[in-house]
């Protein structure tokens, strides 16, 4: 082939669209093809700045050997063409013993087989990217035209491992681009903490091709874990490793990479670190596939999402405390607002009873004293009787609308629940009335007290049990369950009680709690309501769940006795009896 | 059966007039007094067993009334009486000798009356 044909048929090679390696392998066939060449192969300098034989035409002896050692720059024969960037041409009579890499004793045995020996730099001007080897085992000396091809077929080269690390360090980037869009896109959701950590580790396993991913958030302040999410699996053994390498990273602040750990497995953990703090760590576990040492591994880019990580974060932690603040404060402005609804009502109620009331007791009254003086006859004595039965009547509303409208003050101590209900449901067992009702209590054991006035609490339960009993028309099943239950970090004692009278109706549920709301015949629709209100009196709260067709679940909840709050409100109560004179 | 003068205090005329018949049914002297004025000044003149005594009223109220009867006689045994179910509860804090929530069965005020009286 001539020289002019060969260079252009290189050149159409070198911007062919084939991949990139075939395109160099395709190259480096023709040269050998040309200067009769038996080995051909080429050195890629690394980030350690170490030359590495890559490429080569064949598996022959002096390939194994060049492999198996990685020289310096400036390192030999090899490393000090990619240091100088200039071609050294030698013949069996002047080449450097063992290419001047002196502990490769072997190179002797097969040196002597070739007799030129041809290193070129594979260089631009900015950077050098390797050596290109041509050994042949005929001639003595390269001639000119070969001298030309190395030439050219080297700049192509060149050219073509350029290329070739621009296209690595652009998928790089736009894998990080890509993994920090998917974050960025997890951190701007509005799921809560718990999940954006799971998004995250699912993305930085999925990203890294980790076995195992961890991000875990610390206390500020402190040592104690706030919150961790984990994605994939790993023996009990190298989590705890883990967690021993991530206090170690938490403590000085800084990333441990390719700690090695059982089961052939690396470790990499990197500091999540927001103004001078560090904020949580995220780890990995990836399986050694021998690329531990190779800058290509992946594991730089944990680097990266932790930085992006830290800021991010940071406000994530604070709208989380921010939601829950505003989730508290929402709740308060509530049972604020339904106080005060009960409240002006009641007042108001409380006025007209009380006009009601006076000529309420004059007409029954005078009535009574009618039957009194009177000798009245059958009918007209019934009359009468039906007269001071309905003022009767009248009169118990009023009492319990009267009642309903005081704000009694609450007697409160530290109480047993779990009793109160025993009682309860004693009492009510031991009612023949009750007979035909099935009762079911199952409490958890220890606990804890609350704190409240036993005596208004009682009459919550009775309430509802008594609306229970009502709704399943005296026979069914009342389940009582007891259970300890933390809502917005504060703690509470849940009491469930629940019915098999059919539910309530869809359409009349938003009302139940509302005074004088009633489905009975005989109500004053103020049970529920004073339940309530008792019940908002001790920032507890009451939930119905409805299950139509079964039965209908009356929950409250009542703040748990602890040492501050039963300290500070027994301070202020009660009022004795002298403060009022 | 010795006389026993009870006062009722009430601005409602027929709610005085249920109490005195119902007490005069009882065999007690039962004078009226429709104010707080007219009670205190009752009190200072005539000699009372008891007074049965509203709480809401106008001008001055059953519990001024109350401490200003008690300032005159401290001894002089007073039962209020009112539509409000809830003083009840505050009654401890009074210097009254009980409370009734009026009703139009008077038993329980009859039988309270009794009890105080020792009759």
């Amino acid at each position: 082939m001539e020289l002019v044909e060969l260079i252009s048929k290189i050149v159409d090679i070198s911007h062919s669209n084939i991949d990139l390696d075939a395109r160099i392998n395709g190259i480096l066939k023709l040269i050998q093809k040309y200067v009769e060449a038996s080995d051909i192969s080429i050195y890629i300098l690394d980030k350690d700045k170490r030359l590495t034989l890559k490429y080569a035409v064949q598996n022959s002896l002096v390939t194994n050997l060049l492999s198996s050692y990685r020289p310096l720059l400036g390192e030999g024969v090899p490393g000090l063409v990619a240091q100088k960037r200039e071609p050294h041409f030698y013949s069996i009579h002047n080449i450097p013993k063992r290419f001047g890499l002196l502990l490769q004793t072997e190179l002797d045995n097969v040196l002597s087989n070739y007799r030129r020996f041809a290193f070129l730099p594979l260089c631009d001007e900015s950077k050098c990217y390797g050596v290109l080897l041509v050994f042949s085992s005929v001639g003595s000396l390269f001639t000119d035209n070969e001298k030309k091809l190395f030439d050219i077929a080297a700049r192509e080269l060149t050219g073509l491992r350029k290329l070739g690390e621009l296209y690595i360090y652009s998928s790089k980037r736009i894998t990080e681009l890509m993994t920090l869009s998917e974050i960025g896109k997890v951190l701007i959701s509005s799921q809560d903490m718990d999940s954006i950590l799971k998004g995250i580790g699912l993305i930085v396993a999925k990203t890294l091709g980790a076995d195992f991913a961890r991000v875990v958030l610390k206390e500020k302040n402190g040592d104690k874990h706030l919150l961790s999410a984990e994605y994939g699996g790993v023996s009990n053994e190298v989590k705890s490793e883990i967690k021993r390498i991530e206090k170690l990273v938490v403590e000085q602040g800084k990333r441990f990479s390719n700690i090695p750990v059982l089961e052939n497995s690396l470790v990499y953990s990197s500091p999540i670190v927001s103004k001078g703090q560090v904020l949580g760590v995220i780890s990995v576990v990836k399986r050694n596939d021998g690329t531990a040492n190779s800058d290509d591994n992946g594991f730089y880019l944990l680097d990266t999402i932790s930085n992006y990580l830290s800021s991010g974060l940071e406000n994530i932690i604070l709208r989380s405390q921010l939601k829950d603040i505003i989730d508290e404060l929402n709740s308060a402005q509530e049972r604020i607002i339904q106080q005060e609804k009960l409240r002006s009502l009641g007042e108001m109620t409380a006025n007209i009873a009380h006009e009601i009331k006076n000529p309420l007791v004059i007409i029954g009254g005078f009535a009574k004293r009618l039957a009194k003086k009177l000798e009245l006859k059958p009918p007209e004595r019934r009359y009468l009787n039906i007269i001071l039965r309905e003022v009767g009547r009248l009169e118990s509303i009023l009492t319990e609308i009267l009642t309903y409208a005081k704000d009694i003050p609450l007697n409160r101590t530290s109480v047993d629940i779990d009793e109160i209900l025993t009682d309860l449901i004693h009492f009510f067992k031991s009612d023949p009335l009750w007979e035909n009702v099935e009762f079911a209590k199952e409490s958890e054991a220890r606990l804890p007290r609350v704190f409240c006035d036993p005596q208004q609490i009682k009459q919550v339960f009775i309430n509802i049990l008594v609306n229970a009993y009502e709704a399943m028309a005296g026979e069914g099943k009342i389940k009582v369950r007891i259970f300890p239950k933390e809502i917005l970090k504060k703690h509470y004692v849940g009491v469930a009680i629940s019915d098999t009278g059919g539910g309530i109706d869809p359409l009349i549920i938003d009302n139940i709690f509302n005074p004088f709301f009633t489905t009975k015949e005989r109500g004053t629709g103020l049970g529920l309501s004073i339940s309530n209100k008792i019940v908002l009196s001790h920032r507890g709260k009451i939930e119905v769940e409805n299950q139509r067709g079964v039965g209908a679940t009356f929950i409250v909840y009542l703040p748990v006795c602890d040492d501050s709050t039963c300290v500070h409100q027994n301070d202020k109560m009660p009022r004795t009896q002298g403060e009022d004179t | 059966m010795k006389d026993v003068n009870i006062l009722v205090v009430d601005d409602e005329e027929n709610i005085r007039i249920l109490f005195k018949e119902e007490l005069e049914d009882e065999g007690y002297k039962v004078d009226l007094a429709e104010n707080g004025f007219e009670a205190i000044e009752k009190v200072k003149m005539n000699k009372y067993d008891l007074v049965i005594l509203d709480i809401k009223m106008p001008g001055i109220d059953g519990i001024t009334t109350l401490t200003e009867i008690k300032t005159i006689k401290k001894d002089l045994p007073v039962i209020l009486c009112s539509a409000y179910t809830e003083y009840k509860q505050d009654l401890t804090s009074w210097i009254s000798e009980d409370y009734v929530v009026k009703s139009a069965d008077t038993t329980e005020l009859k039988q309270k009356i009794k009890q105080i009286l020792g009759t």
